[in-house]
């Protein structure tokens, strides 16, 4: 298997010949979190169905047949099926198709029912279990295999705030095995501070989001500003506030503002770069600076053409620390 | 006073009674087991394959579930009589007729019940056992597993159509004392003689039965979900 990329070409899928997904391309790394998010009947249940090989495809490809994905990936709906029996019993048969012995399946079974704080109910009947109980206990039972794609359809719906925040630290501790997720949300926050991709879906289709998206992380700058640093060190931007757990930062296209030279503004981040790429977006550009890292702005087409801006332009680019939105 | 004779027939445990109600049972149970394998697989093969001619056996079934006892006695009898296709084998008026007749009246209601079940299993289940890479046989047991109310209530259906029949007991067993005699037959029997006593005491064992069938099945669910 291609450990770099899942690759979904001109896939297209219907339901009673309306179309719900059509996506001409799209690529997920392997060995990250990726998010999808959408409004409902976006088609995230059906993409995510698809990338697991629950559904096949009518058209184009999702990088591997439905065969290979089932044998690969292990989804979890958004409203988990549980097998009548016990909380044990519903970790015990997912793992009775591996050849595990039954010391090292008892082992498991306490792991990951300890890391989803059930380890207490280890021998409850799975229907008396409270709504976030059953949702820990279904990723509990697909983490228990360790599949090389764990899928999630919107694990945070209908569940209280401490199983949700138990979640993402599942998920999030599961990141650093190196292994895949691929979830949906609608929850933005959940979704800035676990992904390392982020894919919006309207109506089966991708959109392009309208923000800048980083993963790093923070370093108290003084009283009023703290300093967000890309993992890979090349910028630094302040913002305010200050938690020592934020890990991305989102700056929304139209917060951002060009200039040609340097100016005295009361924005704090002002970063020299270079317009790497333009694009007419409606009745504006989409414009691409390289400053360290790639950033876009959203300007008008009367100050692209006061400016005269095209690729290769030197600007500034200028933003507020409280655009800075940190996740 | 009739009343208090049958209840006498059934607690002096008469020789005959304990027969004919023992009788009834094993076909009843023999008759279902029968059924039963056949029915689940067709039921399960209607709710989860699509396939050209489905609605028409649906249909199909849906209809037989409401055929008289006598028709499909009279069917099975024109097949197993002396001249018939199977007289050779010489199952008329003998258990083994009665089991056919029963078996054959039985599946409609089985099958049809077993895919009515099925088809309102949430599509998560599947799903699940898919992509935990549960297939064939141990995903087939998993969704019976998870079904075992409704499957179970299909099959006591089964059986309760069985117990309570006359028409196929009648016209394949002939009604043999110490052979193909029913409860049912032997309440028409009697009942025609005037001999109510029997009549009625076979009437509360049927009743009985059906009852314990019932709650042994429904405790046996309650206490494994």
């Amino acid at each position: 298997m291609d450990r770099e990329k899942l690759i979904l070409s001109k896939l297209k899928f219907k339901y009673d010949k309306t179309d719900v997904l059509s996506i001409d391309h799209l690529e997920l790394a392997t060995g990250v979190i990726t998010v999808f998010m959408g409004s409902n009947g976006s088609g995230k249940t059906t993409l995510l169905k698809l990338l697991s090989g629950l559904l096949k495809p009518e058209e184009g490809t999702v990088g591997f047949s439905s065969e290979v994905l089932r044998k690969r990936a292990v989804m979890v709906h958004q409203v988990p099926y549980l097998f009548a029996g016990s909380v044990k019993y519903n970790i015990n048969f997912a793992l009775s198709g591996n050849k595990t012995g039954s010391k090292k399946r008892e082992k498991i079974i306490r792991t990951v029912l300890d890391q989803a704080d059930l380890l207490h109910l280890i021998n409850r009947k799975s229907s008396t279990l409270s709504g976030g109980e059953k949702h820990r206990l279904a990723l509990a039972r697909a983490i228990a295999v360790d599949p090389e794609i764990l899928i999630l359809d919107e694990p945070f719906a209908h569940i209280d705030t401490r199983s949700h925040l138990l979640i993402e630290k599942i998920i999030g501790n599961r990141a650093t095995t190196g292994k895949s997720t691929i979830l949906s949300t609608h929850s933005l926050s959940s979704a800035f501070r676990l992904a390392d991709k982020i894919v919006h879906l309207d109506k089966g289709e991708i959109l392009d989001p309208n923000y800048n998206f980083f993963k790093g992380f923070v370093k108290k700058q003084d009283d009023r500003f703290i300093c967000f640093i890309t993992d890979d060190k090349s910028i630094s931007i302040l913002s305010t506030g200050y938690n020592n757990d934020y890990r991305t930062a989102v700056i929304h296209y139209s917060d951002i503002f060009l200039s040609v030279e340097e100016i005295a503004t009361s924005a704090q981040n002002q970063l020299k770069g270079t317009v790497t790429a333009m694009k007419a977006k409606e009745d504006q550009f989409l414009v691409t600076i390289n400053c360290g890292i790639e950033l876009n702005a959203l300007i008008t087409e009367l100050s692209v053409n006061k400016f005269t801006l095209r690729t290769g332009s030197k600007v500034f680019v200028n933003f507020k620390a409280s655009a800075v939105r940190l996740y | 006073m009739v009343l208090l004779k049958a209840l006498t027939l059934i607690f002096s445990a008469d020789r005959e009674v304990i027969f004919i109600a023992m009788t009834s049972l094993s076909l009843a149970v023999a008759s279902t087991i029968v059924s039963m394998i056949p029915a689940l697989l067709l039921g399960t093969l209607l709710s989860i394959k699509k396939f050209r001619g489905k609605s028409i056996i649906i249909v199909f079934l849906n209809s037989l579930m409401a055929l008289p006892t006598v028709v499909i006695g009279l069917m099975i009898y024109s097949i197993i009589s002396r001249s018939g296709p199977l007289g050779g084998l010489r199952l008329l008026f003998t258990p083994w007729g009665i089991i056919i007749g029963q078996s054959i009246l039985s599946f409609p209601i089985i099958a049809s019940l077993i895919y009515s079940a099925l088809s309102d299993i949430r599509p998560e289940l599947p799903e699940t056992l898919n992509s935990f890479g549960v297939t064939g046989i141990r995903k087939l047991y998993m969704i019976f597993r998870e079904s075992r109310t409704a499957v179970l209530s299909a099959i006591l259906s089964g059986f309760g159509r069985i117990i309570g029949e006359v028409g196929v007991s009648m016209m394949l067993g002939g009604n043999i004392r110490w052979y193909t005699r029913t409860i049912t037959t032997t309440i028409a029997l009697e009942t025609s003689r005037g001999e109510f006593e029997l009549a009625l005491a076979m009437g509360l064992i049927l009743i009985f039965i059906s009852l314990s069938v019932n709650t042994l099945l429904h405790l046996g669910v309650k206490s494994h979900g």
